[in-house]
Parts: C-alpha cells; structure tokens; sequence
C-alpha cells in the first residue's frame, strides 16, 4: 500500500480548536429597516486540543450535538475553525487544504453521498477522477476498493438497488480510493442492522491492519469500546476524557455496574434508599419515573450492593421491580462523567 | 492535467445520470419547442401578411421568421445550461448530498462547474441537433452559409456563460429560494439578451441591461451571420462587446464563486440540506 508512510507518530494534531455558529438571521429586509441584529453565537466546539497518532484507531464518542462531526469536519477542511490550528500529517488544514485532501479519505454522510443512478463501480470510477488516481491505476484501484468491502460481485448493480450497509461499504471503498494513510469515518454504522454493523466494523479493523490511521465518531458506546484504540469523550463542545476504553473504564473505580427500578408507592421520593445505596457503591444515576425509581449504583460487588438495595427497598415499604447487573461500560464513563446518559 | 481529467469525468457523470431518466431526455429536448419556439412561430405567422413577416423585416432587415426564432432558441438554450445545468445543477447535487464528498477530493472546487459545464454544453448541442433538425424539415428552416462565421461568437459566448454560471452557483449556494431565483433570472436573461425579439424594442433599462450581457452580442452575430438581420452595431463593436463582457464576467463570477466557497466553509452550509 504505497498512501501508507510515516509523516511522524502524529497524524493529527489539533491545538486550541474553537468553532462558533450564528444563531438566528438577519435579513435584508431587517438591515433596510435597521432593526438590530439579533443573532447570537453559539459555541459547538470550544477549545479542542487532540492528537491521533499514526495507526490507531481514534474514536470521538459522544451524544448527539456534542461537536463530534463538527470537530470531524474541521479536521476535513469542509468547515473553517473560528480559532486554532490543525495539522493532517503534517500539513496545516488552513494553509493547505487541497494537500490535505489528497491524503485523506472521508466518509462523512454516508448512502446519501452516493449516486444512485450510477452503478457502484461508475461511482467509484468517477471519484477516482476526482482523486486524481492515474487512469491507468484506475481499474485496478476500484476493483480493490470493492474487494476491500467485498461488493465486487454488486459492482455492476445500480445502488439504487443496494441495501443501507451496501451503500454504506460503497461509501468506505470510496474513501479508500486515493490509498489514503488516513480515514476519517464519521457515525459509519448509523441506521445499519447488528449484522451490517458488524461488517463494516471488522473492515474498519482491516484498515487498521493495513496500517492506516482511523478517526472517527460515533454515539455507540459499544461501537467505541470494541473498535477504538483510544477515546475521546466529548460533551458540550469539550473533551471529558480521553484514554484507551479500558483505562477510562478503570476511572469509575468500580467492577460492576447495578441498574435497579424500584416502586415507590404514594408520595415517596426514595431519597432514603438512595441514602442506603449510597453507602454500599455510587449512586451515578437516579430518576423518578411514574413511581419508579430508577437507579444506576457503581459497586465493587453486585452480590454485596443487590441485597442491600433489596433491605432498603423493604424497609421503604417500596418494591424491587428489576435488577441488572452488567460489566462497566463507557456509558457509564460518561454518566459518571456528566450526570447525563448518551442517548440523552 | 489531473483538472482537466476530472472535469471530463464531472462532464460524464452528469450525462450518464441524466441517459438513466429517459423521459426527462425527451422533455429536455421538447420543452423549449413547444413552450418556446412553436408559440413565437405561430404567433408570429399570425401577424404576417401574405405569408411575409413585413414587421420583422421593417425591425430587423430578414423576413426569416423560422430563422429568427430557432437561432433565438439557440442562445435561450446556451442561457438555461448556464443558469440550470452549471449552477442549480450544483445547487441540485447539495440538496441530494453528492456535493459533500465531491467537495472533499483534492479536485479544484471551480472544476465543479467546468465539469457541469463541459456535460452541460455536450447536451446543449445534442438539444440543438434535434432542434434544427425539427426545425428544417418542419418548419422550412433555412440558413445563410455564413452562419459559420458567427461561431466563434458562440464560443466567445459560452466561456462568458461559464463565468456567468460561477456567480450563479455562487448565489444558488448560499440562498434558501435557489430553484425560484434561477427560474426568475433565467427568464430575465433569456429576454434582456434579445432571444425572442429584438433588444431595440425592450424598455430603456433593459437596453442598458442587454449592453452587459454577452449572449446580447453572441445573438446578433447569430442572427446576423445566419439570416442577415440588421445588427444593432457593426459586427466589430458587437464582437468586442461580446469579448470585454466575457473578460469582465469570467474572473467576476470565479471571485464570487471563491467568495461563497469560503463564507460556507465557515458557515457549514454545504451539509445543510
């Protein structure tokens, strides 16, 4: 794979990014009548400082609006930073921004992206124009693009007549076309089913194998934890924390994870169960639901924590209704992190 | 080198997606006679006397009623690739989300519009074949030999409309109401640039306006070289006009096409569909 080389152990490196959004318009017709501007600024990122290295695979994981893909798409030059510096191997973004696309291959909007009228080899030969691939690699560049996502025998197919997780491999065998040392994916597995998802992630991992360097985002805990060599959590346009899944999963300082949903009858408000549970782990979570109360205890023993939750519970007149106990995940990282749940 | 191939490639993609709607072929190449040409023929027939176009002839120096029309059709077509296929085209392919990744290869974003263009013109002449061909066996569509003297105007003109499809793709980029915009102006510049009827006869302003289009001089020499109409200038000062537009509108639209890639790249835009 000749895109592949070692530029430094850093590919990319993002110092002191900002990126502020106006809210709201002002319109000519506001402007002739002099109306004051009453737009506002919103800050989607707020001071990003990131550095992926060469060959792994980086994870931005965070919810919906977090500044995820804004973050992505800064690093892709589609998106001018309102301040701060970016370098994709090497290069600065602002500086150089066709030199940085050469060296990148992107999927950031998935089976959209796609045109639907043209088969999937016709988008790729297309694209590979457009990548500057010399004609006579052009051939050859495709076919291995679509081996890589094993669609060789869709290529003449129009994609119109592909599933989602087809279009969405056609849209990676896309980003693979300039034999890019870096790739950046951003949600790659949104909408697919498990067994789609499955698929592109085991081909995100032969790229990682191929030596290529991944960033990308995703609001999959699960996606993050069994794809990524290191993680980003990010909240309100700021990293959180940033370590391998496994030593941010260490941060919560607990083996095991207990959710419990407990009936409170009559105006309780389970304050003194939560007292209780409290002493025997971390009460991360707690809701009151249409008198349930729901709870999520960070305990070092589940056999220890579960018998107490089941004492307090009785001992409020209030009923256990369901207990599980799961291994620590990064959405527990995250909660513990910001009080807040991903899917929020 | 690389540009050039990837502008071909642009060019191709658009007319193999456009082979795969069949109809919508067919009503490209039917729409403008029957919205167009065949009403201002008819309309214009019903005004003759004795079978001579006496009026035409009196404004413009050619009975050529056939003649005038289907060349105006010719600089209407040129105006609607540049207003429709080079601008909304890419305006039509934010909307559908191919102009993302587009955006992302290293490809010079003004190429975007030469591929379009490229695509846009192949087809133009196809349209205009058929339209001609229509033309003269329906019609009685006949032309001078000279007519090839005008072509090097048409060529002058559509690298003018190339600069012209850059500051629209520029507006249709940043705008909410695109498809409105293009559909108003297209019909603004058809008419201001002389396609059905002479600019002699458009009110003062538009006069003024027609001076700074090069279509307005493409479509002179057209009709002058073709039909023998009466141009409104000599052919020297219509080809200079024709030349100093194209140089003024040609880095024009591309500085304005730069000016609205940088505004979206700071506004994100260019997803928002």
């Amino acid at each position: 794979m000749s895109g592949v080389t070692a530029h430094s152990n850093v590919a990319i490196e993002a110092r002191a990014l900002v990126k502020e959004f106006e809210k709201g318009r002002h319109t000519l017709w506001q402007r002739v009548r002099r109306e004051p501007d009453r737009r506002t600024t919103f800050r989607a990122v707020d001071g990003i400082d990131l550095a992926v290295e060469t060959g792994e695979i980086f994870g931005l994981l965070g919810p919906n609006g977090a500044g995820k893909t804004t973050t992505m798409r800064m690093i892709s030059t589609l998106l001018e930073p309102t301040a701060g510096t970016i370098r994709v191997l090497g290069t600065d973004v602002a500086k150089e921004p066709r030199r940085v696309r050469a060296q990148l291959g992107a999927m950031l909007s998935g089976e959209r992206s796609l045109y639907w009228k043209l088969t999937g080899r016709e988008n790729l030969e297309y694209f590979a124009a457009l990548y500057h691939v010399p004609p006579k690699d052009t051939k050859d560049r495709v076919e291995r693009s679509l081996a890589a996502v094993t669609l060789s025998d869709r290529a003449d197919d129009y994609v119109e007549r592909y599933s989602t997780g087809m279009r969405q491999r056609l849209a990676l065998a896309r980003a693979l076309l300039p034999d890019p040392p870096l790739i950046l994916l951003d949600e790659p597995t949104v909408g697919l089913d498990p067994q789609a998802s499955r698929d592109l992630r085991d081909r995100v991992r032969d790229l990682r194998a191929q030596g290529r360097t991944v960033l990308l985002t995703t609001h999959y805990m699960e996606e993050a934890d069994q794809l990524c060599d290191r993680v980003a959590i990010i909240d309100h346009g700021k990293i959180v924390a940033l370590d391998s899944p496994n030593a941010l999963k260490r941060t919560i300082r607990a083996e095991e994870i207990v959710r419990l949903d407990i009936g409170i009858a009559g105006d309780g408000d389970g304050a003194a169960i939560v007292d209780r549970l409290s002493r025997a782990g971390t009460v991360a979570r707690s809701e009151r639901h249409n008198g349930t109360l729901s709870l999520t205890v960070h305990c070092a023993s589940a056999r220890e924590l579960v018998p107490a939750a089941f004492d307090a519970a009785h001992a409020a007149g209030a009923t256990v209704q369901h207990v599980e106990v799961v291994p620590v995940t990064l959405e527990d990282v995250f909660l513990s992190l910001t009080g807040r749940g991903l899917r929020e | 080198m690389e540009e050039l191939r990837a502008a071909i490639a642009i060019g191709k993609k658009d007319l193999m997606v456009l082979s795969r709607y069949r109809i919508a072929v067919i009503s490209q190449i039917f729409t403008p006679l029957y919205q167009g040409v065949i009403p201002a023929f008819l309309f214009g027939a019903a005004f003759a006397v004795g079978g001579r176009a006496v009026g035409l002839d009196a404004t413009v120096g050619t009975e050529n009623l056939a003649g005038f029309i289907f060349l105006g059709g010719v600089i209407s077509g040129l105006v609607a690739t540049s207003f429709w296929a080079m601008a909304m085209g890419l305006r039509n392919e934010m909307d559908a989300g191919t102009l993302e990744p587009v955006w992302l290869t290293p490809t010079r974003h003004e190429t975007l519009v030469i591929g379009r263009a490229l695509g846009g013109i192949v087809w133009f002449l196809i349209s205009q074949v058929v339209l001609f061909a229509i033309g003269i066996v329906v019609f009685g569509l006949r032309f001078d030999a000279t007519i090839v003297l005008a072509l090097p105007a048409l060529v002058v003109a559509i690298v003018g409309m190339v600069g012209v499809a850059y500051l629209l793709a520029a507006i249709v980029l940043l705008i909410r109401d695109a498809n409105f915009f293009i559909d108003c102006t297209n019909f603004l510049f058809g008419v201001a640039s002389g396609v059905a009827f002479p600019v002699t006869l458009l009110p003062g302003a538009f006069q003024v306006v027609a001076l700074l289009l090069p279509t307005t001089y493409a479509m002179d020499l057209l009709r002058q070289y073709a039909i023998g109409a009466r141009p409104t200038y000599e052919p020297r000062l219509e080809y200079a006009g024709l030349i100093l537009t194209t140089l003024v509108l040609y880095p024009l639209g591309r500085r304005f096409f730069a000016r609205a890639e940088r505004i979206m790249r700071v506004r994100g835009s260019l997803s928002q569909f």
